[in-house]
């Protein structure tokens, strides 16, 4: 008989992942708190069908699937570009400029966002990252290297020649 | 020109996405470039900004989760423990029952023995006092 899996568990090991993720895609401490619990909440409903294999992927794809319906909801994709403009702050030393990559991270369109979320926290190779978003492997690759790109683009014209020289 | 190249595998080079040959290719063209290995160093602080901070979700998410697993358990029950549990609780209801009656009853002739008590010592001195 399979090993039953333990939410308590499941939740410790990766209620943060999920939270983070879910809040680098809404924006919004609430909705991703909604988001983490819905995930959780969806495991325990199907908790006798789940098997650890995979399982962290599976996660994953749930978290994305309700944060895209959360922001399709709320109509959130307009959030203004030029807020996270005006949050920029002006001194910049090395803290200082890992807060502005965050936020230009977030100016990164959703579409490649996400794929590059799941690369970076998730830590999921590309085959992996294509099955939690349900896209080819050549997509999603050239997705994240595109944000790449152009947060790499942005962050030289933001941060200080010498973090870059660094 | 072979910068460009190099430039365009660096994100796949870091998430070791790229084939033998290709990684030998990026390793010595770094290890030759100066231009190639800073932006390498850029990628990688990019990289580690993305990752650098888990944000915690509050303590009522944990509490609400664990609240709906155990109903969740309850309700999920198999059909036999179902009457086992609801006898058990019968039982333990029973149990408290007597014991706390029994408990109500001992204070009720408690108090009665020191009333009866009370009424022979004060007999008792009227006694002593003719």
């Amino acid at each position: 008989m399979p090993e039953r899996v333990n939410i308590e568990e499941l939740y410790k090991a990766y209620s943060r992942m999920v939270y983070t993720i879910a809040y680098r895609i809404v924006k919004n401490k609430a909705d991703a708190e909604d988001i983490t619990q819905d995930v959780f909440i969806k495991l325990i409903q199907i908790q006798d069908s789940l098997r650890r294999q995979n399982l962290k992927t599976f996660i994953y794809k749930i978290t994305v699937n309700k944060s895209i319906d959360r922001l399709r909801n709320k109509k959130m994709q307009t959030v203004k570009n030029e807020d996270i403009k005006e949050e920029l702050p002006k001194k910049k030393d090395s803290n200082e400029n890992n807060i502005i990559l965050n936020l230009l991270m977030e100016k990164i369109d959703i579409e490649q966002r996400i794929p590059i979320l799941l690369s970076e926290i998730g830590g999921f190779s590309y085959k992996e990252i294509s099955e939690i978003l349900e896209t080819n492997i050549g997509t999603i690759k050239s997705r994240i290297n595109r944000g790449i790109n152009t947060l790499k683009q942005m962050a030289k014209e933001e941060i200080d020649d010498d973090v870059s020289e660094n | 020109m072979m910068c460009q190249r190099i430039k365009l595998l660096l994100y796949d080079y870091t998430k070791g996405e790229l084939s033998k040959i290709e990684i030998d290719m990026v390793k010595s063209h770094l290890e030759k470039c100066n231009a190639c290995r800073k932006e390498m160093v850029f990628l990688e602080k990019i990289k580690s900004s993305i990752r650098q901070e888990l944000l915690e979700p509050s303590d009522k998410i944990l509490y609400k989760i664990k609240k709906i697993n155990f109903e969740n358990r309850l309700i999920n029950l198999p059909v036999f423990f179902k009457p086992l549990i609801a006898f058990a609780v019968l039982v333990i209801f029973l149990v408290g029952f007597i014991y706390f009656g029994n408990l109500i009853k001992q204070g009720k002739t408690d108090k009665l023995d020191k009333f009866y008590q009370d009424i022979y010592d004060i007999s008792v001195d009227f006694n002593n006092l003719s």
